[in-house]
């Protein structure tokens, strides 16, 4: 299943070849130059049985997904999805927009100010407003996942586990859901069939990475240490010292905190009511 | 705007007129089970600009024998309602409760539901999918209320609750029309267990102040206060003792009961007393005033208990009970609200105290459901920070 950017580059001739961006467990990404205009190029590790075989559902439904949402802070699909014989094997590949401003993980190495978490999280909730109104969970916001534009915007990315409330379901309702578990909302590790995956989800996880750009990486239930972390996770019980000692404002600090809840009835009904919240200062 | 609604069921004389007129109704739960089409549309008509809903009632065919004298009247009497309903019939229930609030002109609904005897056996996701699929059916075009019906023992566990709550907020509805089933078969007024009241009043305020929806508290009585003190919209009482608590005895075949002593509801005690005996000494005693501020009800009470009439119980108890409503609901934020009721509670346990001291034979239930009020409002207060 290994796959190198320099196989991409010699099956997309028509292309030229910056860098390697990195992969993750579905996809290699490279960035490319087209026309003078730079952008991501992602193909798909896993082969397909044909350049006619039917595309890999979980993939299919991302690209669906990035193309019906029309939102600045969710990632845009310019091309694709289409197939080409990559290493090899045929391959599906679909064509991103850059966005220049890296990763928020790369930017977690000391607290931000007041006004660029709020930033940051009014973009995340439009984000996510656009994939409720969609009927999609992303269910895996985490640093990794949200790049920023030239003009420093916060984008979402790889709606990769995401979930389609109007679809049926890829996954075994018995088993808990995909998600990457330190960034994961409480309701992610418990049994599928059992709990509500909704646009909450999502509301705890721009909450979490939320509280990490505003303390400069600190994590708000610890999961280096596992004992009791689930518990930690469930209760809601943050530890606001970090907040305290990054001078978070209070009312920053309270929608960060509301956002954590454990139970999603706690955190905000819609999307709506948050960024309502986020207006307040 | 008012916050106390009357829960409408069979006598209702001049008992809602008399609410209206004197600007302390905010809203009438129709029944359909009291009155046919033409009286509940005179009914309806006759708090004209107050908010009126229909209460469906299609719990009743939840609970063994349960029937409802004028429902087939309203087209609905539902005596199929099962847990294991097909979507088509849910469907088809949700149409008939549509049909009767069309016929009545009545906009807003409430969905049809079914009793919970706990909030996670099989009725529950029956009252569920009757709640989607009104949504689903009225597709925005009318504020939908999800109904629902709890055992008050469905109450005792709050992780149930919570668990309940998770998937309840995810419905897009604009109010909750709750109603606790108190299986108690007490004297009136019935006591409440303390972690279940804290846990109702928990369940209230995740669903109006957390989540924002309208909550209406049916079949409440002074609970009803402790209800809008914690964020409810409204809570409805009636002139009956069965409208002022739901039981399933209410809608179970019966060959009738004893006719009940009138009672005299004390605003400054919190109690409703007995009119002979214990209202017609407090309302002689020193603290006269505070129990009773109304001056004609003191002095009727002291001249002549005897000719306190079940009807002057029923007219007075929901006058007094809708000021103190609606006094409380005025009160902002939530936490001045709580304030408020505490310092109610206080006072009124206070006075319960001196005039028992002072040779009033009260019965000792008066004054333990003071305490659990207080002990539920308290612990309430503590788990929610507020």
């Amino acid at each position: 299943m290994s796959l190198t950017c320099a196989e991409i580059a010699e099956a997309f001739p028509e292309y030229r070849f910056v860098k390697d961006l990195g992969d993750g467990t579905f996809k290699v990404a490279c960035l490319i130059e087209d026309d003078g205009e730079q952008k991501v190029l992602k193909v798909s590790k896993a082969a397909i049985e044909g350049p006619d075989a039917n595309l890999p559902e979980r993939l299919r439904r991302e690209i669906e997904a990035m193309k019906q949402v029309n939102c600045e802070n969710i990632a845009r699909v310019l091309a694709g999805p289409d197939v080409r014989k990559v290493a090899g094997e045929d391959r599906v590949f679909y064509i991103e927009r850059f966005y220049s401003g890296g990763t928020l993980d790369k930017r977690l190495d000391s607290p931000w100010a007041s006004e660029e978490v709020v930033a940051l999280l009014r973009g995340l909730l439009l984000a996510v407003k656009a994939l409720e109104d969609a009927g999609i969970v992303h269910r895996d916001i985490k640093p990794e996942n949200i790049v920023f534009d030239e003009d420093g915007k916060p984008v979402l990315l790889d709606l990769g586990i995401a979930y389609y409330k109007d679809l049926s379901s890829i996954t075994e309702p018995f088993g808990d859901s995909p998600k990457t578990a330190r960034w994961a909302a409480p309701e992610l590790f418990a049994v599928r069939s059992t709990v509500v995956i909704d646009s909450r989800t999502d509301l705890f996880g721009v909450g979490l990475v939320c509280f990490e750009a505003a303390t400069g990486g600190v994590h708000p239930f610890n999961p280096d240490e596992p004992e009791h972390y689930m518990e930690r996770l469930n209760t809601g019980h943050i530890d606001t010292q970090p907040l305290s000692a990054a001078s978070v404002p209070q009312p920053l600090a309270d929608v960060l905190a509301r956002l954590l809840q454990g139970a999603p009835n706690r955190r905000y009904r819609k999307v709506d009511a948050a960024l309502t919240a986020s207006e307040a200062f | 705007m008012a916050s106390f609604w009357v829960q409408h069921g069979y006598g209702k004389s001049d008992k809602i007129t008399r609410l209206y007129n004197a600007g302390l109704l905010g809203g009438v739960l129709l029944s359909p089970a009291d009155e046919e089409q033409p009286a509940l549309q005179a009914t309806r008509e006759s708090a004209s600009d107050v908010d009126v809903l229909l209460d469906p009632q299609t719990y009743v065919y939840s609970i063994p024998g349960g029937t409802a004298r004028c429902h087939e009247a309203h087209g609905l009497d539902i005596p199929n309602l099962n847990w294991g309903m097909p979507a088509s019939e849910v469907e088809a229930v949700v149409q008939a409760v549509i049909d009767a609030n069309n016929r009545l002109g009545v906009t807003d609904l409430i969905a049809p539901t079914c009793v919970q005897r706990s909030l996670n056996d099989v009725w529950t996701s029956l009252a569920l999918q009757m709640a989607r699929t009104t949504l689903n059916v009225v597709n925005g075009q009318r504020r939908v209320f999800v109904s629902s019906v709890v055992e008050e023992s469905a109450l005792a566990d709050w992780q149930d609750v919570a668990n309940w709550l998770d998937v309840a907020t995810g419905l897009d509805a604009d109010g909750f029309y709750l109603i606790v089933d108190r299986v108690t078969q007490g004297s009136y007024p019935a006591m409440w267990n303390p972690s279940h009241l804290t846990n109702l009043l928990r369940l209230v305020y995740s669903l109006s102040q957390l989540n924002e929806y309208e909550v209406l508290a049916g079949y409440s009585d002074i609970e009803g206060i402790l209800q809008v003190a914690a964020g409810a919209s409204g809570s409805a009482a009636g002139w009956f003792y069965s409208l002022r608590a739901f039981s399933d005895s209410k809608w179970q075949p019966s060959s009738g009961g004893r006719q009940a002593n009138p009672r005299a509801f004390s605003a400054g005690l919190l109690t409703p007393l007995l009119a002979v005996g214990e209202g017609e000494q407090v309302a002689r005693s020193e603290l006269g005033a505070d129990a009773y501020p109304d001056e004609a009800v003191r002095t009727a009470l002291s001249s002549n208990p005897e000719g306190w009439s079940l009807v002057d119980a029923a007219s007075h108890h929901l006058g007094a009970l809708a000021m103190i409503v609606n006094d409380v609901a005025q009160q902002s934020p939530i936490s001045a609200r709580l304030d408020a009721v505490e310092t109610q509670l206080t006072d009124a346990h206070g006075r319960l105290g001196t005039l028992e001291q002072q040779g009033v034979p009260f019965s000792g239930a008066y004054g333990q459901r003071l305490e659990t009020f207080r002990r539920a409002l308290d612990a309430f207060r503590e788990l929610e920070s507020i």
